[in-house]
């Protein structure tokens, strides 16, 4: 496919509500867009609500794929689906979400059309120069950054949540929406998704935290996370964990913070017993401020923190959870 | 049940970003000699979880690598741990090329092993964080893929998984053959057992190159325009005092002071 136009978002839908990433890429996506001067435009299974929320958003057009099977998600239905609404409205770029549905799709998207794929962007610039977009993207677990293009047409690429403030709605805004029937009758059907499972605790999520007190291996096991609980509590704080942590079975995985884990972006982040290997930091580099508390004086994450106290975190963090009541009861 | 596991061997992204550097063309990240080569983070998982299958369902075990360089010493420790053979695909040329390459390669080299029920591999390499091996070479091959996977089950025929997604899991089936990308929680790598060692070390590894694939080198599907570091962070203000309980407070007032708490 040759002189594709346009910048095409594939976007994600539950129970007919957009997911924020994809009101996140409509943003990326028209700045892309407008840059080029050409249309932004997005796609989407489900209902008619979430086209018309992609619409009010900022997409020109909205394709609504039609088929039954679309939803709930399935790679071996959204493949063909997406490959087909691809060749219809021809895109020069294609954005998708960072996630479980994304990181599934895009690489064997990018086989099926004979295009490049850039992952986990955290920023996009459009190249006048190419007529392309540069995807800039983290590697060696965060350690250097890599700005990359994918060679082809379209070209594909996967962004990170967060990345982009979502696009907001607009009253009166909406983008022409146009029912795409999907045909999946040559799709041998192999693969069946037999239950999704809501893990999410009913607690604040790390990721919109303001403060996030962070464990790692320093803390030595679960036991280790009570002061820390503590911590939290007095500082209305939500607490996350290192790879390290969750891997021991100290702590669940949703608690992962980093660059396979969540992404935080708190004012506040306070990595206790962390040492502060990059693909932790990847998962906080967005805090305002890093304290660190740690008993070895050359852990990393001392090139990282802010603040930083060096001592026995079995002291050091009663010993703030107790002050820092004082000053709130002041 | 024939089980390949795709394994790299990359820099230890666990050593410190101060001992790498960008060379000069500004492509490539070079780690200083004192840095550890190892297998890449997940797809010590993927074996894990590989291995377990062989425990519980008897599956033969393969590991499959692509290198430019002669890595059989850290293939057959990695055989040591209990997988049953090895393949190295040894090619300077293919493996100096994108993830899209990587896949032709492999998918090349697993349709030479012929016989493969299963691919395990790790969800992300440690050094480029793409993602887009495991997929890719599915999508090659024909055969049903499944991303970020936590956890592998065999029912008869029919594989049975828990996919991570965003607020939970998924549960998943499918036939056979299939390819998952594997993250690491529950399936932490077992150590190398004495026994094991030595079949290991009697082993004959393979090893083929671009030739024996049939293969030219694929053409390259991302251009990397630039590596580098990101800034050097400004210096870590250390809070110092005492006693543990005063260097506490005085972080606190440090902290109510820059209106954090």
């Amino acid at each position: 496919m040759a002189d594709g136009r346009g910048v095409l978002v594939l976007a994600e839908q539950t129970e007919g509500q957009v997911a924020s990433i994809s009101l996140e890429l409509i943003a990326a996506g028209r700045r892309l867009a407008d840059a080029a001067g050409e249309p932004l435009l997005a796609a989407v299974a489900g209902p008619e609500e979430p086209a018309r929320a992609l619409g009010a958003a900022g997409a020109d057009r909205v394709y609504l794929l039609d088929h039954p099977d679309l939803t709930p998600y399935l790679l071996e239905t959204a493949l063909p689906a997406a490959e087909q609404v691809i060749r219809q409205a021809r895109p020069r770029v294609v954005l998708l979400g960072h996630t479980a549905s994304g990181k599934d799709l895009a690489p064997r998207l990018a086989v099926r059309l004979g295009a490049g794929l850039v992952t986990d962007a955290t920023a996009l610039e459009y190249d006048a120069g190419t007529g392309g977009v540069v995807g800039r993207k983290p590697v060696f677990g965060g350690m250097a950054l890599s700005e990359q293009v994918a060679q082809g047409d379209p070209q594909l690429l996967t962004v990170r949540q967060k990345s982009y403030e979502p696009a907001e709605p607009e009253a009166g805004r909406d983008g022409a929406i146009e029912r795409f029937p999907v045909d999946l009758s040559g799709v041998e059907r192999r693969t069946r998704l037999v239950e999704r499972v809501r893990e999410r605790a009913a607690a604040k999520r790390l990721e919109d935290a303001e403060i996030v007190v962070a464990g790692g291996r320093g803390l030595g096991g679960p036991e280790g996370f009570q002061p820390l609980y503590e911590l939290a509590d007095t500082l209305d704080a939500v607490v996350g964990a290192s790879r390290v942590a969750v891997d021991s079975g100290w702590v669940p995985s949703e608690m992962q913070v980093g660059l396979t884990g969540k992404m935080t972006s708190p004012k506040l982040y306070i990595a206790v017993g962390i040492s502060g290997a990059m693909q932790h930091m990847a998962g906080c580099s967005g805090a305002r401020t890093i304290v660190a508390i740690n008993k070895d004086p050359d852990a990393a994450i001392f090139q990282h923190a802010h603040l930083g106290v060096v001592g026995d975190f079995g002291k050091v963090v009663p010993a703030l959870t107790a002050a820092c009541r004082e000053l709130r009861d002041r | 049940m024939h089980v390949v596991v795709l394994v790299k061997r990359v820099p230890d992204p666990e050593a410190p970003a101060s001992l790498f550097r960008v060379d000069d063309a500004g492509q490539h990240f070079v780690p200083a000699r004192s840095v550890p080569w190892l297998t890449s983070t997940y797809d010590e998982s993927a074996l894990e979880a590989a291995l377990q299958l062989k425990d519980e369902h008897g599956a033969s075990v393969t590991l499959l690598s692509l290198a430019a360089d002669d890595v059989t010493e850290w293939l057959q420790e990695t055989l040591a741990t209990g997988a049953d053979e090895a393949v190295l695909v040894q090619d300077a040329a293919l493996a100096s090329g994108d993830s899209f390459a990587t896949a032709e390669v492999l998918a090349a080299a697993l349709r030479k092993l012929g016989d493969v029920d299963l691919v395990l591999c790790g969800r992300q390499a440690s050094d480029t964080d793409a993602g887009i091996v495991g997929p890719a070479l599915a999508e090659h091959l024909g055969w049903p893929s499944v991303t970020v996977v936590r956890k592998v089950a065999l029912q008869g025929d029919t594989l049975r998984v828990e996919r991570a997604v965003e607020d939970g899991y998924e549960v998943l089936e499918m036939a056979l053959p299939a390819l998952l990308t594997v993250t690491s929680e529950q399936y932490p790598l077992r150590y190398a057992t004495m026994p094991n060692i030595m079949a290991a070390s009697m082993k004959e590894i393979p090893v083929w190159t671009a030739a024996d694939l049939g293969l030219a080198a694929p053409g390259a599907r991302i251009a990397q325009q630039r590596l580098y570091q990101p800034e050097a962070r400004v210096a870590c203000e250390l809070v110092t005092a005492d006693t543990p309980e005063e260097a506490a407070a005085a972080l606190a007032r440090a902290l109510r002071a820059r209106g954090l708490i």
